[in-house]
């Protein structure tokens, strides 16, 4: 078997072009999946009526589906009734017009919103009741625990899951083809249908997959190990 | 004045208490002892709310609340005219002992944060702790967290501090500093609501003390009449398990 090494780099450099998408694909996800999954947590640790056990079936449901299959269903449904939504609410915008990386976009954060709202709620509950009732002692509006106690003890706690999280986005972006959104792997192989050297390309593929999550993984343990001052907790 | 009226809760279907009344003089300082499961600290945590009790009333400085009536803005009011030191301390983990202290008078009490910080830095002084205002919780003894804790509260500057065991979480070397800074902190007529198992620090701080068991309030008096004319039963029973002295 013959490897051509040029022809990796090659690849690589084809893909690398689409590194801002499969960053998107990854970021993204990452944040629109954590303001709704602090949410639901929320409103699953205060235990609110009617909206707590309904997010428990929203996250049990989405937390056994596959991506590719939230990928897939997204589009249909998208290319299915987009138009006529758009059409009925006199929105300019048409299905043949979007960017279907938006539509990536939302299938990830369906996926990352149910995975990240339980990280959340054990992060949340890991907190001691004491600073509840610490905050509440002092006179703290619910509004103001929430903000000066609970958000900024639930950041740190969760920070290693969240790097799991953006790590898992990262690489179910790779399924993006299924909706013909072009990312690093598709970029490549791009390349790769003119001279059927897909090995090549996937390796440069998976190299680049390689770096970033090791670039994450590295930000993240430098954050952990210098800026550890609001993670330490007292053992009681 | 604190007026407390007939203060019943249970959970479930354990009646924990059973209509407590109470009042406490300004500058009073009130010290409740018991065996455990007696109801004292449940007691305590419902007057500031921690707890919701299931009726009853306190008033405190004209602001009268019906325990299972009362609206979160009651809530508030009541919490803002009472402070808190807790058996594990419970300081904000993320804060340093300074900030721990500015935290409820700039975030509670709206106060400027100059002048919140002239105030953390005098009672940092006072219970000790100056040099160790940069420091956060879990690099501090036990014993100092409870001082920064007591700081915290005073800075609320109060009408009462209900003291919830204050020294049940210390090593025993430790707490002798922190019953100093509560006895120093009494002298000063803050008025004050403790439980506690410290015999002899009761004896010497209290106006009054008061035994409770089973949800009840078996006896009341000055520290000489119940713990050296002791009249119930009970209560001598309670005593006789623990051997104190006092100064």
């Amino acid at each position: 078997m013959d490897f051509d090494v040029a022809f990796m780099f090659q690849a690589f450099l084809a893909a690398l072009h689409y590194l801002p998408t499969t960053l998107l694909l990854g970021f993204l996800p990452l944040l629109f999946g954590s303001i709704f999954g602090f949410g639901i947590a929320l409103i699953r640790f205060y235990q609110v009526p009617i909206l707590s056990p309904l997010f428990k079936w929203f996250v049990a449901i989405f937390k056994a589906i596959p991506v590719v299959l939230i990928l897939l269903v997204s589009y249909l449904i998208f290319s299915d009734s987009l138009d006529q939504l758009a059409a009925s609410l006199s929105l300019p915008i048409r299905f043949s017009d979007l960017d279907r990386r938006w539509i990536a976009i939302f299938a990830l954060s369906l996926y990352a919103v149910s995975g990240l709202s339980e990280i959340f709620r054990s992060s949340l509950a890991s907190i001691p009741k004491g600073q509840f009732d610490a905050a509440l002692s002092v006179g703290f509006t619910g509004r103001q625990v929430l903000r000066r106690v609970i958000i900024p003890q639930v950041f740190p706690i969760s920070l290693p899951l969240l790097n799991n999280m953006l790590i898992s986005l990262i690489k179910a972006s790779s399924l993006v083809s299924m909706v013909s959104v072009v990312d690093i792997l598709n970029g490549a192989l791009i390349k790769a249908n003119v001279n059927y050297r897909y090995l090549e390309a996937y390796i440069a593929v998976a190299l680049i997959y390689w770096a970033l999550c090791a670039s994450i993984e590295a930000i993240t343990a430098g954050y952990e190990k210098y800026g550890h001052k609001n993670k330490r907790r007292r053992l009681a | 004045m604190i007026h407390i009226k007939q203060v019943h809760k249970a959970f479930g279907q354990n009646q924990i208490l059973k209509g407590i009344d109470l009042t406490v003089e300004k500058g009073e300082v009130v010290v409740i002892l018991g065996p455990s499961g007696s109801g004292k600290s449940t007691f305590l945590r419902c007057l500031n709310f921690l707890e919701r009790a299931d009726q009853g009333e306190i008033s405190i400085d004209q602001t009268t609340v019906t325990f299972n009536q009362a609206k979160p803005k009651d809530i508030l009011a009541i919490r803002r005219k009472t402070a808190m030191v807790f058996q594990q301390y419970d300081l904000f983990i993320h804060k340093t002992a300074l900030e721990n202290v500015m935290e409820g008078l700039v975030i509670a009490r709206k106060q400027p944060k100059d002048q919140a910080y002239d105030t953390a830095l005098q009672l940092l002084t006072k219970v000790g702790l100056l040099e160790k205002k940069d420091a956060y919780p879990h690099q501090l003894s036990g014993g100092q967290q409870q001082r920064v804790g007591i700081a915290r509260a005073l800075a609320l500057n109060p009408e009462v501090i209900l003291f919830d065991e204050p020294t049940s979480a210390l090593d025993p070397e430790l707490v002798g500093e922190t019953l100093d800074v509560i006895k120093q902190v009494a002298q000063t007529g803050v008025t004050m609501i403790i439980v506690t198992h410290e015999m002899s620090f009761a004896y010497d701080i209290a106006d009054r003390v008061i035994f409770m068991e089973d949800g009840v309030i078996v006896e009341s008096g000055t520290p000489v009449e119940v713990f050296e004319q002791t009249k119930e039963e009970r209560t001598k029973q309670f005593l006789a398990r623990f051997s104190y002295h006092h100064s």
